[in-house]
This record gives C-alpha cells, sequence and structure tokens, in this order.
C-alpha cells in the first residue's frame, strides 16, 4: 500500500501548482470587467459617486497598489480563508458560501443518487436483455439525455408536476418531495449517459472467460452477474464519475435558478448580474477546489479498485 | 452530459495513436457506413434542414419577428400567427425561424474561435515540445480544473451581456479540450516516416508543419469540431437563458424560453417550442456526430 499513499502525496503537491494558476486565473477574471469597483461598491450601498468618495475608496481598498500586491494581498487572505466582505450583502463571502453550501450539496447528492437508482438497473438490464425493448428504451433515453437542454427539462417537469398536477411543490428548498423536481432534472442528462455507459461494459465484461467459467461451473445467473460481472463492469463509470461531477456543479447554477433553490449556484448568478466581485471570485475558487478535489478522489478510489493501476503506477 | 463541449463525437476519432483517419479508402468506407446507419442519416437530414431554415429564414418566416404588437399579446396560434404570440404580441413562429439563424451562428463563430485558439496552441506544444510545451500544457491543466461551464458563466458575466461575450467565454472555455487532442495527433504525426524525410533533406520547419502535420491532423478534427456544434448550441442557450447572451429583443431560443416562463400557465408554448428547438438541433447533430464516430472508427465495436 506504499505506492498508493506515494501516489497521493504526489497528486496533492501536484495540486499546489494548479491551485495556484487557478488563484491567478480567478483573480485576473474581475479585470475583465469594466467599471471601477470602487464606484460599484459606491452604488451598491446607495451613495453617490463623486469622484473623491471613489478615489477615496480605491485607496481604501488598496485599488491603486500595481497589480501583483493586490494579488499577494487578496491571495494572502485566501489562505486565511477570508475573501472579503460581499459588497450587496455586507457578510463575508467566506461565510456567504459555507452557508449555502450544504443547499447546493444536498441536491448534488440527490441528483447523484437519482443517477445511480436509474443507470445501475437501466444499464444492467439492457446489457442483459440486448436489443429487446428495453434496450431500445436506453439509447433512447441516452440519446434525450445528451440533447435535452436541463433548463428546458426542469419547466416542462413544472409545468406537468408542478402547475398541472400539483404533485410537487413548484420551487424553493424544504422536505423531500422540494428535492425530487431539482434532482431529476440535474441528474438525467448524467443518468441516461450512464446507463449506456454502464452496457457497454457490462457487454464487454460479459463476453471475457472468466464468465463463461462462472457460468460453466454451474453458478446461479444471478450471481454472475451481481458478483463477477457488475464489480468488473463498474470501474470505468467511477472515472466518468468524476468528470461528470463538474458537469452536475456546473449544471447546478442553471437549476437552482430554475426552482429558486437557496444554494451558491444561484447567488453566483445573482452575484454576477449585481457585479458583486468578491462573492464571483470567491465561488469559482471554491468550485473549482472542490472540482478538484472530487477527481482526486475519483483516482485515488479507482486506485483502490482496481489493483492493477497501482500496480501500473508504481513502475 | 449536458455539460459544455462534452466531446463526445471525438473520442475514438483519435484512432490507433492518431493513425491519419481520412485515408481514401477509409474515407470510401466511412461513407458507406455511414450511408447504412439510419440514425444518422436522420440527424444528417434535420441538420440540413435546420441549416437552410436559417440561411432562408426571412423568406420562411410569417412576420416579422421583432414587431411588437401590443394588442396581440399572447394570442393563442391562428392563420396571422401559427404558433401565436409572446407577451409583446410578437410572432413565435417567426422568432423560432429567425432564431435558427441566431444560434447556429453563434455556435459556429464560437466554434471558429476554439479552433483558432486550439489549432495554434496544440501544434506549437506538440511539434516543438520541451519547456514550450510543458508550459502550454500546464495552462490547459489549470483550466481544466475549473468546472467548464461555471467559468464560461463568469468570464461571460464580467464581460457582460451580450452574444459576442458569450461566445468568447464558450470559446475560452473550449479550446482547452481541443488543444490537448491536437497535440496528441501532432505527437504522434511527428514521428512520421515521411516527416523525418523531410526534415533530413532540409525542408524549413514550417514549411513541415503546415504541409505534413496540419493536413493530416485537421480533417479528422474539423469534421469531429463541426459535429461538436451541439454542445456549443446548448451551453450558448443555457447562458442566454440566465440572461447574459442575446439581448432583447433578439430572438434567441434561450432567452425566448426565459421570456416564456412567467406565461406557463396561460401559452404554454412559449416555452415548449423554443426548447423544443433546441433539442432538435442538438439531437439532429448528436445523431450525425455519433454515427460519424463509428464510421469513421471501423475497428470501433457496436457501441449502441
Amino acid at each position: 500500500m506504499i505506492s498508493l499513499k506515494n501516489y497521493i502525496l504526489k497528486r496533492l503537491l501536484y495540486l499546489i501548482p494548479v491551485m495556484i494558476g487557478v488563484s491567478i486565473i480567478t483573480f485576473a477574471l474581475i479585470n475583465l470587467a469594466p467599471g471601477d469597483p470602487a464606484e460599484l461598491m459606491l452604488r451598491a450601498e446607495g451613495m453617490e459617486p463623486t469622484r473623491e468618495a471613489v478615489e477615496a475608496l480605491r485607496e481604501e481598498m488598496g485599488l491603486n497598489d500595481p497589480v501583483y500586491v493586490q494579488y499577494g494581498r487578496w491571495l494572502a487572505g485566501v489562505l486565511h480563508l477570508d475573501m472579503g466582505k460581499s459588497y450587496r450583502t455586507g457578510r463575508p463571502v467566506t461565510e456567504e458560501i459555507l452557508s449555502r453550501f450544504p443547499a447546493t450539496l444536498e441536491l448534488t447528492v440527490a441528483a447523484l443518487l437519482f443517477v445511480l437508482l436509474f443507470a445501475v438497473p437501466a444499464g444492467i438490464l439492457a446489457a442483459i436483455y440486448r436489443h429487446a425493448f428495453i434496450d431500445h428504451l436506453s439509447r433512447i433515453m441516452a440519446l434525450l439525455g445528451a440533447s435535452l437542454p436541463g433548463f428546458w427539462l426542469g419547466l416542462l417537469l413544472i409545468y406537468f408536476f408542478a402547475v398541472k398536477l400539483g404533485i410537487f411543490p413548484v420551487m424553493g428548498r424544504g422536505g423531500f418531495s422540494h428535492l425530487i423536481l431539482p434532482a431529476v432534472t440535474l441528474g438525467f442528462a448524467m443518468a441516461a449517459v450512464y446507463a449506456r455507459l454502464l452496457r457497454a461494459s457490462m457487454l464487454d465484461v460479459l463476453g471475457q472467460d472468466f464468465i463463461k467459467v462462472a457460468r460453466a461451473k454451474g453458478l446461479q445467473e444471478k450471481w454472475v452477474i451481481g458478483r463477477h460481472a457488475l464489480k468488473n463492469a463498474v470501474l470505468p463509470a467511477v472515472t466518468m464519475f468524476g468528470m461528470s461531477f463538474g458537469g452536475l456543479l456546473g449544471g447546478s447554477v442553471i437549476i437552482e435558478t430554475i426552482f429558486a433553490w437557496p444554494g451558491i449556484g444561484k447567488f453566483a448568478v445573482d452575484s454576477i448580474f449585481n457585479r458583486d466581485y468578491p462573492v464571483i471570485q470567491g465561488y469559482v475558487l471554491f468550485m473549482a477546489l472542490i472540482f478538484v478535489l472530487a477527481n482526486l478522489l475519483v483516482d485515488i478510489s479507482y486506485g483502490l479498485l482496481d489493483p492493477r493501476i497501482r500496480l501500473e503506477r508504481r513502475s | 452530459m449536458n455539460g459544455l463541449f462534452s466531446s463526445t463525437p471525438l473520442d475514438g476519432v483519435l484512432g490507433a495513436g492518431g493513425e491519419k483517419i481520412a485515408d481514401d479508402s477509409l474515407l470510401r468506407g466511412a461513407v458507406r457506413r455511414l450511408a447504412k446507419d439510419k440514425l444518422a442519416l436522420f440527424g444528417l437530414v434535420i441538420v440540413s434542414l435546420v441549416i437552410l431554415a436559417g440561411v432562408f429564414a426571412p423568406y420562411l418566416m410569417p412576420n416579422d419577428p421583432v414587431k411588437v404588437s401590443l394588442d396581440q399579446r399572447l394570442a393563442p396560434p391562428s392563420g396571422a400567427y401559427p404558433l401565436g404570440t409572446d407577451h409583446l404580441g410578437r410572432c413565435l413562429l417567426s422568432r423560432l425561424i429567425f432564431g435558427t439563424r441566431v444560434s447556429l451562428s453563434t455556435a459556429a463563430l464560437a466554434l471558429l474561435a476554439i479552433l483558432l485558439i486550439s489549432i495554434p496552441v496544440g501544434t506549437v506544444a506538440g511539434y516543438v515540445g520541451g519547456w514550450v510545451d510543458n508550459l502550454l500544457m500546464r495552462l490547459v491543466d489549470i483550466l481544466l480544473a475549473f468546472p467548464s461551464l461555471i467559468l464560461a458563466l463568469v468570464i461571460a458575466g464580467m464581460l457582460g451581456p451580450g452574444l459576442l461575450n458569450v461566445m468568447l467565454a464558450v470559446a475560452a472555455v473550449g479550446w482547452v479540450g481541443y488543444a490537448r487532442m491536437i497535440r496528441g495527433l501532432v505527437l504522434s504525426v511527428k514521428e512520421k516516416e515521411y516527416v523525418m524525410a523531410a526534415r533530413a533533406s532540409g525542408t524549413p520547419e514550417w514549411v513541415i508543419v503546415i504541409r505534413h502535420i496540419l493536413p493530416n491532423v485537421l480533417s479528422p478534427v474539423i469534421v469531429l469540431a463541426t459535429l461538436d456544434i451541439g454542445s456549443l448550441v446548448l451551453s450558448i442557450s443555457g447562458l442566454s437563458f440566465l440572461g447574459l447572451g442575446a439581448q432583447p429583443p433578439t430572438p434567441e431560443w434561450g432567452s425566448m424560453l426565459n421570456d416564456g416562463r412567467p406565461y406557463m400557465q396561460v401559452a404554454p408554448q412559449l416555452m415548449v417550442c423554443p426548447g423544443m428547438a433546441i433539442m432538435i438541433v442538438v439531437l439532429a447533430f448528436n445523431l450525425l456526430g455519433d454515427g460519424l464516430r463509428d464510421a469513421l472508427d471501423p475497428r470501433g465495436t457496436e457501441s449502441g
């Protein structure tokens, strides 16, 4: 297991330059924007942005310093979990983000659960009953999943299930019933793609010798599928899982906006329209960190699941 | 995946170590295989129809897509307005038809920008190698550390609302995957005998790149990038839906969908039709893309 530990350590060290790069880009993003942050901040506080007031605030915010000094100061703050205060609410950005993150996490995890509940049975069944009705159905679902705009699916679900049938609440966060429509919307595309992926790797595995051996020795089909085939078929899906996590995080922005879900995605969109720079920076940095860590976890679990990869990486 | 540039059509096309794919006999085989793929042909037909609709939009629209008639607000479908009107009394069908032009041209321009960035970057990284390659690929790694839609969203937001800015944002995020792929293709072509022969006979490096490397790299990239348009249409309309892209009165499907939202109960077609248009176009490009990928990859096992 020493090799795995080394591998994790190596990957963690590699994250340092990547995150430095991420922080530079995040900081630079703000300079894309037209307009003076000091002026925006004064306006946000309802004050007249006179030239003197703007100049005084620029000095106070350190906007007259060279860019690298500003970056250094910002980074030092970030490392102390201080990302400044929101122009809009006046509360610390870290607090704003962390207080909203549970809602986004809840939605993302619910979407992932939906993906698993849908994709695993659909993928297995489509592989077992290849070219049968269920296989064709899953292919159609996959095609739709890759082509349906998530925001449209969300609105259609609201229209049918909340407005017409009144089964689910239209928006907001609350109990389980509030969670279903947004989670299905967020997870649908991924679930459809996953089912196909799992089917393909199931078919691949089912054609291999050890499955024939398992069958030849008279093992019941449910054990052949459940114990031998599925375990090996899941592996390729794990990498996809990590890559899709970023898609889910990104997708949550739009889904949260549609369902008025009080997570960080919706907060970020509001902040973009209000030009609340510290929040935008904090949001981008936070999301990149989560994304990078999720990918790292996937890589590690991949190594844990498949000893062959561990050995390969050692050499 | 609904994410940006899921680049599904591009996977697997790299062939064995990026062999030149558009070989003559291979190409003929690919066309034959594509002709047998009914779904891909269906996609091709829809894509052609959509492009034609975009080109001939002015002749197909029953009404002026931006003409406001407040006395005709939210009118139901009728002879004059086949799909009814929106909250400002504008003809929905005309707006949908004109929207084809907006959506396809923005996606195409974003794709052009992506290729203009990724081809030089990928080629230089792959051909020059060394620290240049290292530097460029680290930049790629850093950009890949962001969830792409979030980065595009923030870039578009910082630049300010507008279709051009959305295109720039989508391109700024989208070139990364292409650059990495092109680099891989260049790396494999670089080691071919004909490149070595050219180098041995004293051909200048830039001539080698332009005459021997690029033609062998670009054909698969361009063919498949064209078919990646579906995911570009999705991303751009998603950003427009959030209010960052097309600004009124430009008829763009994503923003039309958002405009129709409040009238879901009285005029559901305002929300249903633009979404349907996006879905059909994206589906058609995806079908064609999948078919083309399978056709170009004769070793490919049955994929569905």
